[in-house]
């Protein structure tokens, strides 16, 4: 079975085959030895490890050696995938989105307000830490999709911008 | 005698540690928690628990009022803040002593001698201690321009009732100036409840060196050696570790005669730290006072085998010190790994959600500090620690060793952390030869992601996914289109984090 694991901006390409216990894909071998639910130890080129994998989404969180990498397992490349989106995509108009989680504590902008490259927009706390979000864009604020003391994640929309 | 009884006022692994060291003692346990935390160990683990409100800080932790609620109900004797919320702020601290119970920390009024920062400086120019250059009063814009044309970008703009990262701000360009102004009085007084800054020249190759002592309130104290904290984003610290690799053994014994005269003066009662910077010409600044227990204090407990949380109950139980200086002997090498829900490849942007699952293995002389028992909810509304790592050891190489061996076993699943630094930082050059400045992770740190972990992740991802796919066709015995496999969506696992 040809698979294709998208993570860190990178893809590898696995063809996976059983032998008896282990799955091999090339020459590297895998085999899952016992799961604890989420922490499962397994051998992987002879050599034992426990690591996590979650499932949420369609998205695996694996923790490995210390680090958790978001993986996307799929049989199409993600060019493949990629271009079936794009397709499908309008184009949108541009957008001003939180770069950290946190809360909005401030909101200082509406419908309607002219912008210019460094206008503060809102003020995020995000672990304590207070940050003022500027405006990386010149244009009339179309809609503001957050509201004072909203949560919000990273990436969330948090303004429209049209063009002046 | 009466068993007595402990509140602990504050949340997370601290308070679990405080709660710990209480029941050793025979204490009877009380805990409070807000509306986020119900289901977390803290509350778990102490005899008697109260909710005190909403997540937010100020509705819960930092709300005074609240606390001081639960006092009464709960007929406490004593309180422990912690650190953090209300840990410093004298008013808390007066409010405790006035109603009957003990404050398990200095007193309001020795808190607001050291506490403030701006008072901490002026104490110590008075008694001789070296200060860095700096403006005191919440100088107006003017004096700031003066101050900045006589000793130059870049400057430190720093909260005076601050802490812990907060209301600070570097500012290396007069165009950064009335921004950085701005964010940090509005950290500052949301964080402190007060804007007033003060601004001082910022030392860019600088060490963070610290003094951790515990004094018994009438001007005595024991010095339990120093903790090096030069390892730090955005001015809070990720790695500490004693003795530090920068000072002669002059150096420190001049540092603990300064800080030996600064409680002194202050009569300071209980568990403190004394902050001072290294430039890189080997002079010595007095910075300011911690005036609580520290995040990093086990660092100095696996050094020296004293319990400081215990100390510090035996001396509000007592009214005296439990151990003396002669009883403190330092040995060998400790190092501690702050595990913070943060992305390290991503600036250190905070993580929050839910760890549904995780593992710090057993290892010899590896301390874990945290409040994941297996799984826990990381709220967003509180700092971002969640475990400590402490790896103690005969030399310094043996810890770094250790920890790099014991780091890559820890799992802590479903969210980003600080351990991928922590290998890296460990590994690197510069903190290998102990010549690190505060400046390290800024200057070096590339977020790179070793491609070995990543080969090992996309491994285990696609294996899963083929299990899962041998089993669905197995379960499904009519017969399955093998075309029709790209299109599935797979049920999500439970218990995952909140997208």
């Amino acid at each position: 079975m040809k698979l294709f694991a998208g993570v860190s901006g990178g893809e590898v390409q696995f063809d996976l085959t059983r032998e008896g216990t282990e799955l091999a894909a090339g020459k590297h071998r895998i085999r899952f030895e016992s799961s604890n639910g989420i922490i499962k130890s397994v051998v992987i080129d002879g050599i034992p490890l426990k690591c996590a994998v979650i499932q949420s989404d369609g998205v695996y969180h694996v923790t490995v050696r210390g680090t958790t990498f978001q993986v996307t397992v799929d049989d199409l490349r993600s060019e493949q995938i990629k271009e079936a989106k794009k397709a499908s995509a309008a184009p949108g108009e541009q957008t001003i989105r939180a770069p950290i989680p946190g809360i909005i504590k401030k909101v200082f902008l509406k419908a309607g307000d002219a912008i210019q490259k460094g206008t503060p927009v809102c003020t995020l706390v995000a672990m304590k830490m207070e940050n003022e979000i500027t405006s990386h864009l010149d244009g009339v604020v179309a809609e503001i999709f957050v509201a004072e003391n909203a949560t919000v994640n990273k990436d969330n929309i948090i303004a429209k911008i049209s063009a002046k | 005698m009466k068993r007595e009884k402990l509140l602990v006022a504050n949340r997370g692994e601290i308070a679990c540690r405080i709660i710990k060291a209480g029941k050793e003692l025979g204490l009877h346990t009380a805990a409070v928690y807000s509306s986020a935390d119900a289901d977390s160990e803290h509350v778990r683990l102490a005899d008697e628990a109260h909710l005190i409100g909403n997540p937010e800080p100020s509705e819960s932790y930092l709300s005074i009022p609240k606390i001081m609620d639960v006092l009464k109900r709960s007929a406490a004797d004593m309180v422990h803040p912690g650190y953090g919320f209300l840990s410093e702020n004298a008013v808390f601290a007066d409010a405790v002593e006035k109603s009957g119970a003990r404050f398990v920390g200095p007193t309001g009024k020795s808190m607001r001698a050291v506490g403030d920062k701006l008072s901490a400086r002026s104490l110590a120019v008075s008694h001789g201690v070296p200060v860095n250059p700096g403006l005191e009063g919440d100088p107006s814009a003017g004096d700031v321009a003066s101050f900045i044309r006589k000793h130059r970008f870049p400057i430190m703009l720093k909260a005076s009732g601050g802490g812990g990262g907060r209301g600070m701000r570097i500012v290396r360009r007069a165009d950064d100036l009335d921004r950085s102004t701005r964010e940090a009085r509005n950290e500052a007084s949301g964080a402190f409840g007060s804007s007033m800054i003060f601004v001082e020249k910022y030392i860019e190759k600088a060490k963070h060196v610290e003094v951790q002592i515990i004094g018994d309130g009438k001007g005595n104290c024991v010095v339990l050696g120093e903790r090096e904290c030069s390892v730090q984003r955005r001015h809070q610290k990720l790695i500490e570790e004693s003795p530090s690799p920068s000072i002669s053994q002059k150096q420190r014994m001049k540092l603990f005669e300064w800080v030996r005269k600064l409680v002194r003066a202050t009569k300071y009662r209980s568990a403190g730290t004394f902050e001072f910077i290294l430039d890189d010409a080997g002079n010595l600044f007095f910075l300011e006072v911690n005036s609580r227990l520290q995040v990093e204090h086990p660092v100095t407990e696996v050094r020296t085998g004293i319990d400081i949380v215990r100390n510090q109950l035996l001396l509000a139980l007592t009214g005296k010190l439990a151990l003396e200086q002669e009883g403190v002997s330092c040995r060998g090498h400790a190092i501690e790994v702050r595990i913070c829900a943060e992305d390290a490849y991503s600036n250190f942007a905070p993580a929050y959600g839910r760890v549904p699952a995780s593992l710090f293995p057993h290892a010899p002389n590896v301390r874990v500090d945290t409040f994941l028992d297996g799984s826990a909810a990381i709220p967003v509304y509180y700092d971002s620690l969640i475990a400590k790592v402490i790896g103690g050891g005969a030399t310094r190489d043996e810890c770094i060793s250790r920890l790099l061996k014991y780091l890559p076993t820890v799992i802590v699943a479903g969210i980003p952390t600080t351990i991928p630094f922590h290998i890296w930082a460990l590994s690197h050059k510069e903190f290998v030869s102990g010549k690190y400045t505060t400046s390290f992770v800024e200057r070096e740190w590339r977020q790179e992601v070793d491609q070995e972990d990543v080969r090992l992740a996309a491994f285990i991802a696609a294996a899963t996914e083929f299990v899962q796919r041998e089993r669905y066709v197995s379960s499904n015995p009519t017969g399955v289109n093998l075309s029709a496999w790209k299109t599935w969506t797979l049920p999500s696992a439970g218990g995952s984090s909140k997208k």
